[in-house]
């Protein structure tokens, strides 16, 4: 069998790393395991740093060809991403693919609108910021995909197709890692120390990842803000106590309930039995590892992670690692649904 | 055009219109002196990036464009070219020029600013600011990955003012906590160092700052200068002092002075009663 390969630990590793498979496309599915979020290539650095890197990583599939695998991974930079060398990495990335996807004009449009207050001459020859002007800058590589989009000739996807299906697609929890997230400590915004367990009881709910310092708003706070359009929409239908919403830190240390509070209350989440925003009690650690979750860190606070929820239906518990921003009212509708997967057990 | 030049013309425009109409004159000084439009502004990036302009050219056109860059869509399309005259900027012109370059681009947690920054504390020969300046422009990101200079330059004999920025950049990781709890108690550390300490342990973790500075409080051997500042924090957020610290009339009134002198807590409380 052979030994998998080893990750990258420095910037010239890494060069020579990417440049070989740029060389030889055949192995492009070796880049993959170095977007995940918790890949130690990341581990101790600063969140630009980490972006920069990822970035030149994803502009390699604008030569290696895309495969699906990698597809979730391009179209959350571009629905989300806001740095400018990442953003534009994806946006060259996509014009490897073989099928578009649908939605992606839409995708660019904003993208290439978030990006255009901090543009910057990109070189993907080179994750290390230029410190002189390139041929191209991160907005022009934007421009050139939707050129190239407004000319493909490559068929459009299927809806459905390619990454949205597959990120969508929830990934279920086993009996035991259940038990532990349910009885794992956890200290709420006014400082009670409380537990999955109690908050949930039998109820469907929802469990989503957040942290008070992440700069993006389009991830933690946003996700903050649909917790609290999901509580909303969940009291217009007249289900109040039937859900649960938790928010739970990937940076407890620093999360502190003061904090969570304020994080909260500023995104509109009331706060109830049902509905807090938490923290764990022990090293978080634990948690990462229970649930694979998606986030890096750097040496004082997360420096990458994707957008993820765990999704409760009665006795199923199935960790949504979307990558996309999901639907508030989709989701409740799924997790009231009598007659869907909660009702069956 | 150079900056300078550039603004003596507006300021005899605005000359002009004031004396032929005070209404006119305060359109015209609303607009300010920052320059308009793409020529211009790429006019001033070519003095910024040239490294053999007259340094003071070189700042004055860097003050316009950072007016002219705040929150403006139209100047997107000179974003880039802007970016990278400040980069060069901060490794080619005078030191007045290089800090200037540096602050702005570090505001923007700008990569290649770190990179040259943090080459500077790991290579003399390299530093393009001295070591608390840069200390300090890294500090404006809590998630970058200098801390590791800052344990080090703490652990050095290096000067107050160093020690002081490097406490800055602890005030991201909650990991310092006990590093930073010993440098505030610690009575033979530079009392800056020691003020800033408090500062970021209040940040990371406010009940260990109220329970460390209570502490400090009880101790009458201390330095009353760090006392004074203490309760003066107290006072500020609302928190009850220890008993044998609740000042009267005369002392309140010096500590409430002492406390506006200093002001190093005045952003960090929100009035929390305990």
């Amino acid at each position: 069998m052979n030994a998998p390969p080893r990750v990258p630990r420095s910037t010239d590793e890494l060069l020579s790393f990417v440049r070989g498979v740029r060389d030889r496309p055949e192995r492009r599915a070796e880049l993959l395991p170095l977007l995940e979020e918790s890949s130690p290539l990341y581990a101790g650095k600063g969140s630009g740093e980490a972006e920069r890197l990822r970035g030149f990583i994803l502009a390699s599939f604008a030569e290696t060809g895309l495969p699906d695998e990698a597809l979730g991974f391009v179209l959350e930079e571009l629905e989300t991403g806001r740095d400018a060398y990442a953003v534009a990495a994806a946006a060259r990335a996509v014009r490897g693919t073989e099928r578009i996807p649908p939605g992606l004009e839409r995708l660019l449009l904003g993208a290439r609108q978030r990006i255009r207050g901090a543009d910057d001459y990109v070189d993907f020859d080179d994750p290390r910021a230029p410190t002189g002007p390139r041929p191209t800058t991160a907005v022009g590589e934007v421009e050139s995909t939707l050129s190239w989009l407004a000319a493909a000739e490559t068929p459009e996807a299927a809806a459905g197709c390619c990454g949205r299906a597959a990120e969508a697609a929830p990934v279920p929890l086993d009996v035991a890692t259940i038990e532990r997230l349910r009885a794992a400590p956890l200290q709420d915004q006014s400082g009670s120390i409380t537990s999955i367990a109690a908050m949930f009881g039998a109820r469907p709910g929802v469990i989503a990842f957040f942290y008070t310092r992440c700069m993006n708003p389009e991830r933690c706070s946003l996700t903050v803000s649909k917790l609290a359009r999901l509580q909303a929409l969940s009291w217009a239908a007249g289900a109040a106590d039937e859900i649960a919403i938790a928010g739970l830190s990937y940076d407890p240390a620093f999360d502190l309930p003061d904090r969570l509070r304020d994080y909260g209350e500023a995104r509109r989440l009331e706060f109830t039995q049902h509905s807090r925003l938490l923290r764990t009690v022990e090293p978080f650690e634990a948690m990462r590892e229970l649930l694979d979750l998606g986030v890096g860190y750097g040496p004082a606070t997360v420096n990458r992670h994707r957008i993820e929820l765990v999704a409760v239906h009665g006795p199923d518990w199935a960790e949504m690692r979307t990558r996309r921003l999901w639907d508030e009212a989709a989701l409740l509708g799924e997790l009231l649904d009598r007659d869907g997967p909660g009702a069956r057990a | 055009m150079k900056g300078s030049e550039y603004r003596q013309q507006r300021q005899e425009e605005l000359r002009a219109a004031l004396e032929t109409s005070p209404e006119g004159a305060e359109a015209a000084n609303a607009a300010t002196l920052v320059p308009e439009g793409p020529d211009q502004w790429a006019g001033q990036i070519a003095v910024l990036a040239k490294p053999d302009a007259d340094p003071a050219d070189r700042l004055t056109a860097l003050q316009l464009l950072k007016a002219a860059s705040f929150g403006r869509s139209a100047f997107d399309p000179c974003r880039p070219a802007f970016t990278a005259a400040l980069r060069q900027a901060a490794k080619d012109g005078d030191e007045d020029l290089r800090r200037a370059a540096l602050d702005i681009l570090a505001n923007r947690k700008d990569e290649a600013a770190r990179a040259m920054l943090i080459a500077g504390l790991e290579n003399e020969a390299e530093a393009l600011v001295p070591p608390a300046v840069a200390l300090g422009l890294l500090a404006s990101d809590d998630h970058s990955a200098a801390i590791s200079f800052a344990r080090r330059f703490l652990e050095s004999d290096a000067g107050r003012h160093i020690k002081e920025q490097a406490v800055h950049l602890l005030a991201a990781d909650p990991g310092c906590r006990d590093l930073l709890t010993r440098l505030m108690a610690d009575k033979e550390q530079f009392k800056e160092v020691r003020r800033a300490s408090a500062a970021a342990l209040r940040h990371i973790d406010p009940d260990a700052f109220i329970a460390h500075a209570r502490q400090i409080l009880a101790d009458s051997s201390d330095f009353k200068e760090i006392r004074a500042t203490l309760q003066g924090a107290f006072e500020r957020a609302g928190i009850e002092l220890p008993h044998a610290h609740a000042p009267g009339p005369v002392a309140a009134a010096a500590t409430s002075i002492v406390s506006r002198v200093t002001g190093w807590f005045g952003g960090l409380f929100k009035g929390r009663n305990r």
